[in-house]
Order: structure tokens, then sequence, then C-alpha cells
């Protein structure tokens, strides 16, 4: 008689299961965490022109950093293009964080004008040490770029550590990068920032 | 006020079938037998209720009454008066009120057809249709109301989505819907038969004819969405294993194994459990398949309203009609009736193996689409199950399939008559030998595309074919026949359409020609149409074949104002034997564009083999319409 | 305009559940996506191949690699600029004489795994590609069993 009702729970315990599974599926949907594949490698070599000194010609070196005291130990490749609207939307953030000494922050203007993303960067401000103008898309097929705007950290090495797609935003920053920033007591503090 | 009374009308089809759950519950408890025979007014009052409802929404479309959120959303004042009506269920909200109106409809039916039989077994049937219609016409009052009124009244609708303003797409939706809705007429019926003390019942013999008509609307449903997509998004493909996709696919599959399971369990009482557990999946299946459209659990290009609530609810649902049935099931297990077989050679085990096979295919292709799901939640990352593993596995696994049912002449129920192997080694030499002859004469006259996997297609389609002429005909297995022989051209169209297409893209502009195969086809103008809510601009292009006979076709680019929306528009030139398909691409160059011209070979015979197969189902719910009218007119004369 | 042409990706759809669609925010990726120079489409909508051959292949391949910023759609059937962009890569590596493996390297290194639509077999994929082969025998086995019994 027992095992019969045991064998009687079986079906509302299999349906159980399932049904939390789908619960927890329904839970977890975050697009903006898709893993690059890069993660932990360096960075793809590339060879482009710089968007604003026309004549000179940036390659993947500008992610190796020199060590020094008060010299920026991370790099922050942001992918961006005047015509994209998020982008507009994160740039007060990264004129924030631009004022930040440990970080050095480079742009890869993505697929736009020369023109249109000059005027834009006069207009708004210029959040970058430097910017790759990636007129033709090339790097970021080989960063395998998802989406504009789209934020790479990298080591003083130019090995990839993370990619974050979307807004860049304060809770996204504390969330996501500020963990894997060794803290470095001397040359690391956030303006405005709240964590320690 | 309309929109009010269809309001009030979907409040009095909840109530009517909460009576009509509840009054013959109590009934069945108490013996009481004037409570049970409630359940055939209730049933035929939500009908009534919940039809008021969705014929008021309609109205309330056709008058364009733009104060409800819903119809501002999907209707405008331009659209064609047909479309306003297709509206109806162009949406979530109408769609489930398209889906509580068809299961009070069905019950109704049900109620109405079999009022003369066994009252208390089919008192039970309705419990679980009230059940249903109770429990979506509760989701759509509480969390998907179509009545809802927005403040103030925008002057203008949205207009439907344009993808949905085209004929196929009228009738697509609610095929599928009354697809999946007329399983829960197998559905209840398998678990009312679980409910009764004798399991002896004639349950399966009055469940078959509503699985054939839902198996009817499903097949039409799925092949008309295949349809409509070849036609419309301009890529020439007709399916392409897309979640949701196959989550229409899924109760097609266990639907499929359930007819036949269900003529072995009326005829011989064999297969009682598959039978059982076929009816409860295959209804399941639909309303998993309703919940991963609606609730975003699955990553679709069919993008949805998505809704975390609608989807939960819909969970509650699927798990009360998973765990009653199945709990009754292992509790009745040991009274279901297993008969024992006389032969190995038997239609019962023929059946036994085609189940079987169907159970295979139906949890593969469950496994692919929710492998991404899972993978996910264990945490090893995202994954994408596509196309080309569902036709690695699929495939092989329809072949086998087809393999069997090239083997049914021979095999008879219970026994098979033909007492010595030595005539059915006989018959099944001469039907191999005559299946090879047929596929190598198509074989030697295909070109150097057609591999060695294309011939072992070819013998496989051909073998079920030759099984078809060996078999005796009769006006009994005319049916049977006719879907056999359209599984055959459908397996032909597939093949044929996979392997030997071909197409070119070229920039094309007035005076330009291009060859592709014998066709040339020569760029003549380009001009503007201007319809009532789109205008377009239309490529002229004329096509000569081998024989020197030109067509014109026009493909071309609609911009719909209201949506902001711009569609492609392939023209298309239906033959036997292959389609010519033009899609007009972006615009390249000052008078260009990219014109992607195709040649699908055999396609029509994709949408034939689906119309002979829903044929055979036609032929088979009237069978048993003329034998039911004459059992009942030898009963009254007798 | 071609905010619209990513738009009707987006509802570039095969069944009606779908098609009453309004974008969720699962979109909200593609919409970020919004440039496209005519010369690349042209470059793509118009491909010459060496032959019918390489040009059967590289469909083939274009329609077993998933576009990494659609919903779920491939290289052929999206209209979305890096879906272009990708297609045009896969038919110049073709031309090129790549191998498929080799297209298939080139873009897993860039987009990882998510990109094919026919999933590598690996630890991780045992039950899936396993699955057919264990399901059909044991279905074969339960129906053995039962056929015994039931047969005297």
């Amino acid at each position: 008689m027992k095992i019969k009702m045991a064998k009687l729970l079986i079906p509302s315990a299999v349906v159980l299961i399932i049904s939390i599974t789908f619960m927890l599926a329904l839970d977890q949907k975050d697009d903006n965490l898709t893993a690059s594949p890069l993660q932990g490698k360096p960075v793809p070599a590339f060879s482009a022109p710089s968007l604003l000194q026309t004549d000179k010609t940036l390659t993947e070196s500008i992610f190796i950093l020199a060590q020094g005291d008060g010299l920026p130990t991370y790099s922050l490749l942001n992918v961006w293009a005047s015509w994209c609207v998020v982008c507009k939307i994160e740039h007060p953030y990264l004129m924030q964080l631009s004022n930040n000494r440990s970080l050095k922050l480079v742009g890869l203007n993505y697929r736009d004008q020369r023109l249109s993303a000059t005027a834009l960067l006069e207009q708004t401000g210029n959040p970058y040490q430097q910017v790759i103008y990636d007129h033709d898309g090339r790097i970021a097929l080989n960063l395998g770029v998802l989406a504009t705007p789209e934020t790479y950290l990298i080591d003083s090495k130019g090995m990839i550590l993370f990619r974050y797609t979307g807004e860049l935003n304060e809770s996204t920053w504390l969330e996501y990068f500020q963990p894997l920033i060794k803290q470095q007591p001397n040359n690391l503090q956030l303006t405005n920032n709240k964590a320690d | 006020m309309i929109p009010e009374i269809a309001l009030f009308c979907l409040i009095v089809t909840c109530f009517c079938a909460f009576l009509g759950m509840l009054l013959p519950i109590i009934g069945a408890v108490r013996n009481n037998n004037h409570l049970i025979s409630y359940a055939w007014p209730l049933s035929y009052a939500s009908f009534i209720f919940a039809s008021s409802s969705i014929v008021l929404l309609a109205y309330s479309f056709t008058v364009d009454d733009f104060s409800v959120m819903y119809i501002a959303q999907h209707s405008n004042t331009n659209l064609p008066y047909f479309f306003k009506i297709a509206a109806v269920w162009g949406g979530h909200e109408g769609s489930l009120l398209f889906w509580v109106f068809s299961l009070a409809t069905w019950s109704a039916a049900i109620a109405f057809v079999n009022r003369n039989r066994n009252k208390i077994f089919i008192s039970r049937v309705l419990i679980v249709m009230s059940f249903l219609t109770l429990a979506f016409a509760l989701l759509t009052l509480l969390a998907s109301s179509p009545f809802e009124r927005i403040f103030p009244v925008p002057l203008q609708g949205r207009d439907l989505n344009p993808m949905l303003q085209d004929i196929g797409l009228i009738f697509h939706p609610p095929l599928l819907y009354l697809g999946y809705v007329g399983f829960s007429g197998a559905f209840a019926f398998a678990v009312a038969a679980l409910t009764m003390p004798d399991l002896n019942i004639d349950w399966a013999k009055w469940s078959r004819s509503w699985t054939l008509i839902a198996w009817v609307m499903l097949t039409g449903g799925i092949a008309l969405g295949a349809w409509w997509a070849y036609y419309e998004l301009g890529w020439g493909g007709w399916w392409f294993w897309d979640p949701v996709e196959n989550a229409s696919l899924l109760p097609w599959l266990t639907g499929t194994a359930l007819l036949h399971s269900l003529i072995a369990s009326e005829k011989t009482k064999s297969l009682m459990n598959w039978s059982l557990l076929l009816s409860i999946f295959t209804f399941c299946l639909s309303l998993l398949g309703t919940f991963v459209v609606r609730s975003g659990v699955l990553t679709s290009v069919h993008a949805f309203a998505v809704d975390p609530t609608r989807g939960v609810l819909l969970l509650c649902i699927l798990a009360i009609c998973l765990i009653v049935p199945l709990t009754l099931f292992v509790a009745r297990s040991g009274s279901i009736i297993v008969p024992r077989l006389q032969s190995l050679y038997s239609r019962e085990v023929l059946f036994l193996v085609i189940n079987s096979l169907f159970a295979v295919i139906t949890l593969t292709v469950l496994l692919g689409t929710f492998y991404p799901m899972l993978f996910q939640l264990f945490g090893l990352g995202q994954i994408s199950v596509g196309a080309p593993y569902f036709n690695a596995v699929f495939v092989p696994l329809a072949l086998l399939v087809m393999l069997v049912m090239g083997g049914s002449p021979y095999i008879h129920w219970k026994k098979t008559k033909i007492t010595t192997t030595k005539v059915i080694k006989n018959k099944l030499f001469q039907q191999t030998i005559a299946a090879f002859t047929l596929s190598a004469i198509a074989y030697l006259f295909m070109d150097q595309r057609a591999t060695l996997f294309v011939f072992v297609v070819l013998f496989i389609i051909s073998w079920l074919l030759v099984s078809l002429f060996f078999h005796r005909l009769s006006l009994k297995s005319l049916a049977m026949t006719v879907a056999h022989f359209g599984v055959v051209i459908l397996s032909v169209g597939i093949l044929m359409v996979s392997y030997f297409s071909t197409e070119v893209s070229e920039k094309m502009g007035p005076g330009v020609t291009v060859q592709l195969d014998d066709l040339t086809i020569h760029y003549h103008q380009t001009q503007w149409r201007v319809a009532a809510n789109f205008t377009a601009q239309q490529a002229k292009l004329e096509v000569i074949d081998a024989n020197n006979k030109s067509i014109m076709l026009t493909p071309e680019r609609r911009h719909y104002p209201v949506r902001v929306m711009n569609m492609s528009e392939p023209a298309i030139k239906g033959q036997w034997f292959r389609d010519i398909y033009i899609t007009m691409g972006e615009k390249i160059g000052k008078d260009s564009y990219a014109i992607r011209i195709q040649n699908r070979a055999f396609i029509a015979w994709l949408w034939l083999g689906s119309i002979l197969m829903m044929l055979g189902g036609v032929l088979a719910i009237v069978n048993r319409v003329f034998a039911n009218l004459n059992n009942r007119k030898l009963q009254n004369s007798e | 305009m071609r905010l619209l042409s990513t738009y009707i990706v987006i509802f570039f759809s095969v069944f009606s559940h779908s098609l009453w669609a309004q974008q969720d925010s699962k979109n909200s990726l593609n919409k970020l996506f919004i440039a496209a120079d005519s010369e690349r489409v042209q470059q793509v909508e118009t491909f010459k191949f060496k032959n019918q051959n390489e040009q059967q292949r590289a469909i083939k391949l274009a329609r077993e690699l998933r576009c990494p910023q659609c919903q779920n759609q491939n290289l052929i059937e999206s209209n979305s600029p890096i879906a272009k962009d990708l297609r045009l890569e896969v038919y110049i590596m073709v031309n090129d004489g790549k191998s498929d493996q080799q297209i298939i390297d080139f873009m897993t290194l860039r987009f990882g795994d998510y990109v094919l639509y026919k999933p590598k077999l690996n630890p991780q994929t045992y039950i899936l590609w396993g699955a057919p082969i264990v399901l059909l025998l044991l279905f074969s086995w339960f129906a053995f069993r039962n056929l015994k019994k039931l047969i005297k």
C-alpha cells in the first residue's frame, strides 16, 4: 500500500521539477552578459587610423601599458558611433570615468563617418585618450562585437578581462567592472564612487 | 458600452464553466443524476456567452472603437474590412479569447453529439472541458483582457502588423488554435475514462473523430504557416526549426501517433496505455507550445509581447493538466486491460513500433528545443541548437517511420492471415524489387547533385509508394491510402527542394538580363504602386523559359506608413515541378536593386502532400460519420 | 531607414504567434545596431562565386551559422548589418578556398560556440547528440520486453 502511495506521487514530483525549471528559466534572462570568447586572450592585432589625428596609425600595442606611479593600469575599450543612441546615453558616465587616472579610455569608432564622429566629440566632450577609426567595421568583427555600445576591460598586458554589451553606467560598473580591478590604494580612487 | 457587454459575457462564461464543472462533480459524488445532467445546458450556455463575447469584440473592430486599447493597437481605419476581423485574433489578448471561444465551442459540440451516449461518462468529459474553459477564461480576464479601455481615446489605431495583413495569415492562427484546442477533446475523453470504474468502455471509439478533426486542423495550420513563410518572408524557406515552430510540431507528432494508437485501441482494445498517455501528452504539448510562445522562455524570432505573469499562469494550467491525469493513470494502471497478442505479425505490433518511433522523435525534438534553455540554466553558457541538428536527427527517424509504414500491407489485425512466412517473404521481395526499380529510374533522371543519400531516400519513398499499390484498395482503407500517399508526395517535395534548388543574386536595373538554368530574366522597369495602406516600388521583370514562353513577374518593396515598416513582397510563378521565386532586395546604385532569383524545385509538392494528408483525415471522418449513421439505422430497425 | 530594416528583421517570423509581435525588451540589442553602408550591401547581395558548387557550399554554411545579435536567425535570413558583414565574410572565405572547418573556427573564435546551429560534439552536448540513439534503444527494449510478456 505504501509503495502504491509513493508511486502516486511520482507524476506530481516530476511535474513540479519541470515547473520549477521553467520558473527558473523565466527568471534568468540577461542578454548583456554574453561572455566574449576572447576573454583571457590578447586584443586581436589591428592597424587602423586614429580618428582625431588622421596621419597617425594605431595598433594593438596601445593597450600595453607602462608600469609606473600615477600611470593607468587598465584600459577600457569602448565601442561607439555617432549614430548610436544608447552611446549618447552612456556618454556622461564615460566622461566621469575619464577622470579616473588608473584607467586609459580608448574609443573604437565603429562604422561611422569621420566628420560626424569628430563633430560629436567636439560637441559633447571627448572622454577617450585615443580613438580608433574603424570605418569598415573590420576591427569590431575581429573583436566579436555584438552591438554598440560595448565596453571591454583590458589589463596592462593587453589581455581582455571582460566584455559588457549595452549601456555602461554606475551600477553596471560597480557590479561587473569594479570587482575585476585589483585594488591599488594609490591610484584607484573613483570619483563619486560609493563602493569601497 | 459594447466592449463592456462583451466583458460581461466573458465573465458569465467563467461562471457557466465553473458551474459546469462543479455541479456534475457534486452530482457524481452524491450519485445525483439530476445534477449530473446540468453539464449539458451549462456547456451550451458557456458556448453562447463565449461566442457573444468574441462576436462583440469583432463588431467593435469593425466600427473602429479605438477607446479599446487592444483595438487601438491592432487596427486602423484604413485597414481593409477582412483584416479588421482577422485582427480579433491578431494579438495575444484576442487570441486567448479565441482559445476560450474554441474550447467552449468544442465542449458544446461534444455535449451535443454525445447527448445520447453513456451519460455518466460524457458528463465527466464535459467536466474536464469546463475546467479548461474556466482556466482560459480566467487567464483572459485576469491577465490579458482585450476589453481594456484607454483614455484619451486615440484618433487612429496603430494598425495591424503588416506581416499579418495577408490572406494566409487570416486562416493560419485560427486553424492552429483549433488544432491545439481540438486535442482537448482527446484529453477530456482520456481523463474521463480514467475516472470510470470500468475502464473497458468505448472511449477510444468516441474520441477518435474529435482527434481526427483536431489533427486535420493542426496539419492545415502548420502547412498554412509554412506556405505563408514561403511566399511572404522572401527567402524561399518554409521550415526553420525555430522553437515556436517546433512547439506546433510536437503536438502534431504525438497527435499523429495518437490517431493510429486509437485505431488499435478501438479495434482490439490493445495499446490502451499508449492511447491514454498520448491523449494526455498531445494536449499538454499544445499547452506547452502556448506557454513557450507567450512567456518568452525560449529565444525565438517570433517576437511576442512577452509577459512572465501570463507565463506563470499558463504554467500552472499545464501543471494541473499533467499532474491530475498522470496521477490517475498511475493509480489506475493496474486495471487497464492489456490483451494478449496472438501473433508477432499483427498490426498491433506494427502500431506499437510506430508509436515508439513517434515517441522517440517527439522526445528528441523536445530535447533539442529546450537544450539551450537547460544549458544556460546549468550555467554552461549559451548554445544554439538549430536546423542542422534537427535535420540530422529528424530525417533518419522519419525515414525509419516510412520504412515501417511500407510494411503495413501484409500485416493484419490480431493475426496475419497469410500463414506461411514464405508468401510474406515473396511479397516483400517483390515490393523491394519494384521500389528499387522505381527509385533507380528516378535517380537516372537526376543530375550530379544527386548523392547516395538522395538515392536511399528515393528508395524509401518508393518503398512506401509501392506498398500503397500492394494494398487491397477498399473504401475503408481509402482514407489511409490518401493520407499515406500525401506523405509520399510531401517527402518527394522536401527531398527535391533541398537538393535541386538553384539561385542567383544580381544587381539589376532597367535593361539588365540575367540567366538562371534555362531561364532568361530581363529587367524592364521600376514602377510605383499605391494601395490603401501602403506604397510600393515594383520591379517589372520578364522571365523567358527554354520553350520561349514569356511571363511577367513583379516583386515589390512595400512601405507601411502607420507602423513605419518596409516589407519585401516576392513574386512567384508556381509550376508543377518548380517555382520561379523573385525577391526585390535593397536599392543599390541609382536605379538598380539587388534582385534575388530562385528556382525552387518541386515546392508545390509540399502543399499538395499536406492537402492530401488532410484529405485523408477528412475521408476518415466522413467514413466514421457514415458508419455511425448506419449503426443508428440498424438500431432503429431492430 | 536603416533602423526600419532592422525592425523588419525582428518581424520576420514564421508562425502566427509571433506575428502578434510587438517587440519585447530583448530586442533592444537590435535597435542599437543601425549602421550599414550600401557599398557593403551591394557586395554581399550580389556576390559572385567562382562556381555553383562554391555558391551552394557558402549558402549552406551561412545557413548553419547564427547571427550573433539576432533573436534566432541565421546569416542568410537576417537582414541586420552584422549578419550581412558575417555573410560576406563567409562568402569571401569560401571563394578563397577556405574549408568549412576553417570558416567555423574563424566564427567561433570571435563569437563563441553560440553561433553554431549545429552544436559541436563535446561532453556538454553528449546528451543532445546521444539522445536519439539512447531513446531508440530504450524504446526498443521497452517494446521488446512488453511483447515478450504479451506473447505467451
